[in-house]
């Protein structure tokens, strides 16, 4: 027995063999070594000695793990906040779990501050809408490649709306570092892949240096006219990778770039022959950019004093103003000279397609009228996708942004105007009073009918939603197109914010995202939204209530619910039609019945208060004035409205 | 031999019995054919550009109301529409379901007035604009008689819809050529001289047109 054995255990060790001694006595006596003489002196064991002979059992000398005190992704936010981002919408996802913690921790979730969405569309749509009004970027955060796919609608939206986002795609490119399963299929070698064809520029960064410039370079991108969404990848590794302060890469100034402005002697020409016509038109679709877009363009109007159609893409001009002659489509055949400023489709403005069984062009213009196109699009060309709309060649083309070439083109029309043309313009202005008042007066007679009726009729959802609002500073946040135009038609819109046109893209999904990150904007203008919202698009993307309500956005949703999609109601109609069979089939696949769907149930659910179904129109007023009082108080509301199909 | 007091007022009653039952029996059909025109108008989908009241959109279809197409124009225009409309051959839409459909949007109300309507009367005088100068010399009667007989077919700005567009009227026509038109209107156009509009009536239309956008020579 070792002589260092420790007292208590010698003791036990003896009076086992004396136990083991005294049965030994029953047995045949067997040769044992003599037991070890205990040594009073021996030292006891070290704890180093034991670990040195049982191996580290995880036990170290520090007391705490180390911290990651400069992880890469504080950089990132240091990026966003010296960008201006005051924002950032995300679904949370392990690919940018980095990124989010020094959202929170580090940059005390403020400018930016996190905007929690139930997906990813959603985040695209709300940076898409929020930009319209704020005149601004935010970021939109998505979980690589699965993440990036349940926003590319929306950023397809943003793309063809001419909006800037800037979506930040979480990735683990170094295959090494990945964990089995999820972090392989959550990620791709070239994420940027699935959005190429509709973002202005993306990147994929290898290291924070080049993150930090990359990123102000997809910002000064996404900003410069003609704006669109941007992609950039913030790899996994960047974000959580421990950098120390000797490493961190200096911070990148942002840049602002000027927008591109016309060509000098191509705004002279387009002035002449602005002076020189009997009949100008201007049609407008994207041409205010910000508020002073409007001003300017009815500056121009105004000495010209010329018509402007506004296609709506953007609130161009105030339709209180008589040179606002939007619905009044017979001028673009009586024009012999047009100004068509950021149009989205130029050939179809000249012309149209007629959906019958022959798809023949009809030209809407007069064949001698001369075309002047001022548009930045002519510098921005993507292959694949096919938004340019058809070929047309204008008689003269300013590849520039239309609001900075308006003070040129003012310049140079002043410049031309004399005092005897002055004079021959302003006798246009009775007849052209009397023709804004009388186009007023006929939507008036239009929205008289079927005033009464129920399902609601759209024109008397659109006044008695315009009586609610209209002491109020608000903003209208959603498409007019599909509810036949009233707010154009029978509203006062005299502010840039106060409308901010559509999707762009025509994809379904945008209204209700696109209109909480609008009212995002508004709050923090300190104005209400308000939204139209159609009930197929609402079922696209429904979970943006939870948002609504989760970051107490001040949006009033009212809704267009005519209980179908309703477009493709009249496409089956059309087609079964042409095949001369099953016309009273067009319910099936196009209906949103059987059963109704609750859409105040719904919102209620994800904490927005709610009334509806409502279909007698008498019941209107005093449900708006409700729902206004909560939007007030800075909470969103919804009423539904079941309505008229148009 | 008269008959008694009594039976005199008895047969009296029962003779207004029998008239209002009749009146009542040929009202019936009436009823139906109204009922099942509105069933037709949702079934085969005209309500999804024209409106369930009839009311039109910019987006869709005209309004139409209220209707004053006669039914063998309507007939004609329904089976091969010069517009974005889809045709309803015999097979999809009956001609008795035209009748029938005519009868549900006859039956529809008139539009109201805007200008008893609080929230839309403002619009009639533009914010404060001067009213409208008459663009033609008879603009009012023959507006008025144009927005009652015509504005169906060619639209209440004489756009054009169902039948042409009138807004060149005055450079093609003279007013009398014009006046005669619509005395002797060519095929599908409803022939409402003499029994709906009268000599007054044409001359004051047929004025309107051709002064429809400003003068012209006559």
């Amino acid at each position: 027995m070792p002589s260092d054995m420790p007292e208590p255990r010698r003791r036990g060790f003896l009076k086992g063999s004396l136990l083991v001694g005294a049965s030994a006595l029953a047995r045949p006596a067997i040769a044992r070594p003599a037991p070890p003489t205990p040594n009073a002196n021996a030292a006891l064991p070290t704890a180093a000695r034991a670990m040195a002979e049982a191996g580290a059992v995880g036990i170290t000398a520090d007391p705490e793990a180390p911290i990651i005190k400069h992880a890469g992704s504080d950089l990132m936010v240091d990026l966003l906040k010296s960008a201006g981002i005051r924002y950032v919408t995300a679904t949370p996802g392990s690919t940018f779990r980095g990124l989010h913690e020094s959202i929170v921790n580090y940059g005390g979730n403020k400018a930016p501050e996190l905007i929690s969405c139930v997906h990813e569309e959603i985040s695209a749509a709300m940076a898409h809408g929020y930009a319209k009004v704020a005149g601004a970027p935010i970021a939109c955060l998505v979980h690589s490649n699965v993440g990036l796919q349940h926003a590319s609608m929306a950023i397809y939206n943003a793309w063809c709306d001419r909006a800037p986002v800037l979506v930040l795609a979480g990735n683990g490119l170094d295959a090494t570092q990945r964990r089995p399963l999820v972090e392989w299929l959550h990620t791709m070698t070239d994420v940027g892949t699935i959005v190429r064809d509709y973002v202005k520029w993306d990147e994929t960064p290898i290291n924070l240096e080049h993150y930090a410039e990359s990123f102000m370079r997809a910002h000064q991108i996404a900003t410069t006219p003609p704006c669109a969404p941007v992609m950039l990848v913030v790899d996994s590794d960047l974000q959580e990778r421990d950098v120390p302060p000797a490493s961190r890469p200096a911070l990148p100034r942002p840049t602002h770039v000027a927008p591109p402005a016309g060509e000098a002697g191509a705004v002279r020409e387009a002035a002449a022959l602005l002076v020189a016509a009997e009949h100008p038109l201007i049609v407008a679709d994207r041409a205010a950019r910000t508020p002073a877009g409007v001003k300017l363009l009815v500056t121009l109007a105004e000495l010209l004093n010329a018509p402007v159609i506004d296609r709506g893409a953007r609130m161009n001009m105030p339709t209180t103003h008589y040179l606002n002659q939007s619905f009044r489509p017979e001028l673009i055949g009586k024009a012999d000279v047009i100004l068509g400023l950021e149009l989205s489709d130029l050939w179809g403005t000249i012309n149209t397609v007629a959906d019958k069984a022959e798809r023949h062009a009809r030209r809407l213009a007069a064949e001698t009228v001369k075309v002047i196109a001022i548009s930045a699009n002519y510098t921005l060309a993507k292959a694949n996708v096919q938004d340019m709309q058809r070929y047309f060649s204008p008689d003269l083309t300013i590849a520039a942004d239309a609001e900075a070439c308006l003070p040129q083109l003012i310049e140079a029309v002043q410049s031309l105007l004399t005092e005897e043309r002055k004079a021959a313009l302003a006798a246009r202005t009775p007849k052209l009073r009397g023709d804004f008042a009388e186009m007023r007066a006929a939507a008036a007679r239009d929205a008289a009918n079927g005033w009464d009726a129920s399902p609601i009729s759209t024109a008397r959802l659109s006044m008695e939603l315009w009586e609610a609002i209209r002491p109020l500073d608000w903003g209208l946040v959603s498409n007019s197109a599909f509810i036949s135009s009233w707010p154009q038609r029978l509203w006062d819109i005299t502010e840039h914010h106060q409308y901010i046109g559509g999707e762009g893209g025509y994809g379904m999904g945008y209204g209700a995202p696109a209109a909480a990150g609008a009212a995002l904007a508004h709050r923090d203008a300190g104005r209400i939204a308000v939204a139209i919202q159609t009930d197929g698009d609402m079922m696209v993307l429904p979970g943006t209530l939870w948002t609504l309500a989760h970051h107490s956005l001040p949006l009033l949703t009212v809704m267009h619910n005519n209980r179908a999609w309703h477009q493709e109601t009249m496409h089956l109609t059309r087609i079964a039609n042409r095949r001369g069979r099953g016309v009273e089939n067009w319910r099936i696949g196009t209906t949103l019945t059987d059963p109704p769907i609750d859409y105040a149930a719904m919102a209620r659910s994800m904490g927005v208060w709610a009334e509806g179904p409502i279909s007698d129109p008498a019941k209107l007023a005093p449900a708006l004035k409700r729902a206004v009082a909560v939007v007030k108080q800075g909470k969103p509301a919804l009423l539904d409205i079941v309505t008229q199909p148009r | 031999m008269t008959l008694p007091r009594f039976a005199r007022i008895a047969a009296a009653l029962t003779a207004v019995a029998l008239t209002g039952t009749s009146l009542a029996w040929s009202a019936m059909p009436e009823r139906r054919t109204v009922e099942a025109g509105r069933r037709i108008w949702f079934a085969k989908g005209c309500f999804q550009c024209h409106g369930a009241a009839g009311q039109g959109s910019i987006i869709s279809g005209p309004a139409l109301v209220p209707f004053t197409l006669p039914l063998d124009a309507m007939r004609h225009y329904v089976r091969n529409p010069t517009g974005v409309m889809p045709p309803y051959r015999q097979a999809a839409l009956p001609d008795d379901d035209v009748v029938a459909v005519r009868a549900f949007l006859v039956s529809l109300p008139a539009p109201r007035d805007p200008a008893t309507i609080p929230l839309l009367a403002p619009l009639l005088r533009a914010a404060g604009e001067p009213a409208r100068p008459a663009a033609a010399p008879a603009g009012g009667v023959g507006k008025a008689l144009f927005g009652r007989h015509c504005a169906m077919c060619h639209g209440a700005e004489l756009q054009g819809g169902i039948g042409p567009a009138l807004r060149e009227e005055g450079s093609r026509h003279s007013v009398a050529e014009i006046q005669q038109i619509l005395r002797a209107p060519p095929a599908p156009m409803p022939k409402l001289y003499p029994g709906t509009i009268k000599d007054a009536d044409v001359a004051a239309i047929a004025a309107y047109v051709h002064g429809f956008g400003g003068a012209k020579g006559q």
